[in-house]
């Protein structure tokens, strides 16, 4: 019998940690109970019951109803189920929602933007490289190219390193990865004219827009 | 018979101390009476017999009578706890520095500049290095003894120069010098320096001018370096302001761009000569008297008021281009009003931790404190110092402008029609600058009224408006509970009948959130420091606000929104303009000076942003409560 997905998304808003893994694991132990394919029960569960939650999350976020310290304990219940989900994904080869590379640009030690971002993306279902903050644009693209990236997400928290968001995007598009690579930026000082004015693919405003963002990005290039 | 003692009242439109008088105290005269000796017109509405709050003062400094029965029943418990008194009932007991609760003039801006905090001259030494000798020297008369005139001077100077530092223009005017009075000459030296020859007998006239050079305001005040009085002040906004609210957006318009470097750099020269032309025209003296300035700043203003590039400043890892103090000519820079006079600029420690730091440590001397202390200066680029006489550590605080009004909806700095207080007992009761209509709410009503909807369970610790619990709100305020034009909660404080600006003005759940950041990231760089030195808030003797926001914020309030660690009240103090004070200390001291080159040296800097547990801390400090379980 399958677990209740409510349930789960329920503890999964509430950051109820202990409730959300147990619910995660009696699904799976159900699932094996009832002869089901493990990984088409795994990726139930994380559809319907942790995606679910942070869908919810991401909603409550957008209404000013929860901020950054609720959303990081949501993804960190979501992380904590995710650990039993992951093995049996990977074995039954699940292909993720997209893949991401994100960081904080050349001249900008500031990572919390883009950590939040990064866990509501894994909550969403995308497979995410953070590569930190202080990244070159060589150290995007490497990495961009290693692991055969979709999206590039570019964090920028001041106003004197938003040039530089400027300079990986250049970078990228001279060496002609831009066809199949689409590029996100942020950051408290970045707005959306500046988005357009250099390029850039699409501009969120916080990590729950982020989100929205990665999941239209990903279709317009599917599309394309 | 009881002694004098000095009252000196500061404007709360320029926060200087406009006057000062020495009275003696005799059991029965109220601080509203030496006020109105002194010619300043506090309001008393009431006729001083304390039934309004018009006269109510704040006593900045000096020992506080006690708090009378009027004093509660018109000012409150908070306010008192806060140093407020109605000044037409408390009477004068001991020397002390006055702030009449704004406004005194319509209009003015409150964060202009902290209240001039005197300097505690007596534990100061005058060393200012400036030296004037006067001589007697004759022309040179032999020619088989080739000598000069420079040389006849220098022999009879009591200390050794660098003679081959003599400034040029001083030399051509060497000739008619040595021969206009009959040779009686004032030769003025810094250190080893000659500064200037002039004929006769200056002596007496020996000034110099100490400048807070900061990113919004610039103050400045001419000294007697001879007895350290201060003869004249100056502040204003700093006219780089166009170009940029903030340090970071100061930073980027200069970056890579040696014009526009350029122009940022004339506006504070331009500033800084005006500053000194007018402080010298308040006091009667010449700007030709004036031989030493000191300039704190942080690392962005010292460095564009030098005219070397910030562009690495701006980017990681945030080098300054030069920490060590820089002694250099004013007609190098150039600085046209005060040719003769050598400047000098304290120290940096970071990129983001300047000179200005550095001079708060000077003033407030936590240096030499047993018990850890800590100074905290709220703004735009917030710092932390914590420490005592064993170690220093420093971080800044990126807040952002959200305390300054900015990214708030009815945000507005604090001038006319700006709620700077508010109390929700039963209803909301807001105190609005100038007694207008309010039109907006500034930093201090933030606190303060996020304090109170705490309070009375209008909004969550988390942050969250409680419009969907309006249950657990009383009756009264309900209704204040309304939405915004967009569909977002928000509550009202003053209702569109009210206010001077045809709409409600209300803090919206969005002006909360930009709050919770801006107060978390002051609170998390305390939290880190506290932290990093291993001091728990029962260790912390005294917390010490410094600058021009920290002097009109409510501690209680402050404490109870968890922008400051929850610390006994009377643990937590207002220093005023430390920066400034310790600008002028160096000025007159260089004992000073010097100490607070030792002390950059010895300050740690603490990079926040790569603390491995910086994110904790700061989602930690987001909260308007602290977690249930303390992590140690």
């Amino acid at each position: 019998m399958a677990i209740d997905f409510n349930e789960l998304a329920n503890a999964i808003v509430t950051a109820d940690l202990d409730t959300a893994v147990s619910l995660t694991r009696k699904g799976v132990d159900d699932g094996k109970a009832d002869g089901r394919d493990p990984g088409e029960v795994a990726k139930e569960i994380l559809n319907k019951g942790l995606i679910g939650g942070m869908d919810i999350i991401s909603e409550l976020w957008t209404q000013e109803k929860i901020f950054i310290p609720e959303v990081l304990l949501s993804a960190k219940a979501m992380h904590a189920c995710m650990g039993t989900l992951r093995p049996i994904l990977e074995a039954s080869k699940e292909p993720p929602r997209g893949i991401v590379v994100i960081g904080t640009v050349k001249g900008d030690l500031h990572d919390i933007g883009q950590n939040i971002v990064t866990m509501m993306l894994k909550g969403n279902g995308f497979e995410v490289h953070n590569i930190g903050p202080n990244s070159s644009p060589e150290k995007f693209m490497t990495k961009a190219k290693e692991v055969g990236a979709n999206l590039i997400g570019l964090s920028a928290l001041l106003t004197t390193t938003m040039p530089m968001q400027r300079e990986t995007i250049k970078a990228f598009e001279e060496a002609g990865l831009l066809e199949k690579m689409a590029i996100m930026v942020g950051g408290a000082p970045v707005t959306s004219d500046w988005a357009e004015k250099i390029g850039a693919d699409g501009y969120a405003p916080d990590a729950a827009h982020a989100v929205g963002l990665a999941k239209t990005l990903m279709q317009d290039l599917q599309a394309s | 018979m009881a002694k004098p003692v000095t009252v000196s009242f500061v404007d709360p439109a320029t926060n200087l101390t406009t006057k000062e008088v020495r009275v003696v105290p005799d059991g029965s005269l109220t601080l509203l009476q030496v006020a109105q000796s002194a010619g300043l017109e506090i309001a008393a509405t009431c006729g001083g017999r304390g039934r309004c709050r018009s006269c109510r003062v704040k006593v900045l400094q000096g020992e506080i009578p006690p708090a009378t029965m009027q004093d509660r029943v018109q000012l409150g418990g908070e306010e008192i706890q806060e140093r407020y008194r109605l000044s037409c009932q408390t009477c004068l007991i001991a020397s002390c520095s006055i702030l009449p609760a704004p406004p005194l003039t319509e209009g003015g801006h409150q964060i202009l500049a902290a209240p001039n905090t005197r300097l505690d001259r007596g534990a100061l030494a005058l060393d200012s290095g400036v030296e004037k000798h006067v001589i007697v020297a004759a022309p040179p008369t032999e020619e088989n003894h080739q000598t000069s005139d420079l040389e006849q001077i220098v022999a009879q100077l009591p200390r050794r120069v660098a003679i081959e530092a003599t400034p040029i223009g001083v030399l051509r005017d060497l000739p008619e010098t040595l021969r206009a009075k009959g040779g009686q000459l004032t030769v003025t030296t810094f250190l080893d320096r000659i500064l200037d020859i002039e004929p006769g007998d200056s002596s007496a006239h020996k000034f110099g001018v100490a400048f807070d050079i900061g990113t919004t305001t610039i103050v400045a005040s001419l000294l007697d370096l001879d007895s350290g009085e201060e003869l004249a002040s100056v502040a204003n906004m700093n006219p780089q302001s166009v170009y940029g609210g903030d340090l970071m957006s100061r930073i980027a318009y200069a970056m890579n761009d040696p014009k526009k470097l350029a122009t940022l750099r004339a506006k504070a020269l331009n500033a800084v000569n005006d500053f000194i032309k007018e402080a010298c025209d308040k006091a009667g003296v010449s700007t030709q008297h004036v031989y030493k300035i000191v300039v704190v700043g942080n690392t962005c203003m010292h460095h564009v008021f030098l005219g070397i590039d910030v562009s690495y400043v701006g980017l990681a890892p945030y080098a300054p281009v030069v920490r060590h103090p820089v002694v250099i000519a004013a007609s190098e820079l150039p600085l046209k009003a005060t040719p003769k006079a050598v400047v000098c600029l304290l120290p940096l420690v970071a990129g983001f931790v300047g000179a200005d730091t550095v001079a708060c440590v000077l003033a407030t001397r936590i240096y030499e404190s047993k018990e850890l202390r800590a100074l905290v200066d709220i703004g735009t680029n917030g710092e932390v110092v914590m420490g005592n006489r064993d170690r220093l550590m420093a971080c800044s605080a990126p807040a952002g402008p959200a305390l300054e009004g900015a990214q708030i909806r009815h945000g507005m700095r604090g001038a006319l029609g700006a709620i700077e207080k508010v109390r929700i007992d039963g209803d909301v009761e807001c105190d609005v600058i100038g007694n207008v209509p309010a039109i907006g709410i500034c930093g201090s009503g933030l606190i303060d009224a996020v304090a109170r909807m705490l309070d009375v369970n209008v909004l969550a610790a988390s942050g969250v408006m409680r419009h969907d619990f309006k249950d657990s709100v009383a009756q009264s305020l309900r209704e204040r509970m309304t939405k915004t034009a967009e569909g977002r909660d928000q509550f009202v404080l003053v209702r569109k009948e009210e206010s001077g600006k045809g709409e409600a003005v209300a803090l919206t759940q969005s002006d909360i959130r930009q709050l919770q950041l801006a107060k978390g990231a002051i609170y998390s760089g305390i939290l880190m420091l506290q932290k990093v030195i291993g001091v728990s808030d029962a260790e912390l003797a005294e917390l010490m606000l410094c600058g021009g926001f920290g002097n009109y914020i409510s501690i209680a309030s402050a404490v109870r929104i968890r922008l400051l660690p929850p610390l006994p009240l009377e643990r937590i103090t207002y220093f005023g303009n430390a920066a400034h004070v310790g600008a002028q200390m160096a000025l007159l001291s260089e004992t000073e000076r010097a100490r607070a080159s030792e002390l950059a040296r010895r300050i740690e800097h603490v990079a926040l942003a790569s603390q491995p547990d910086f994110q904790d801390v700061f989602v930690d400090a987001i909260s308007f409560s602290a977690p249930l379980s303390v992590a140690s």
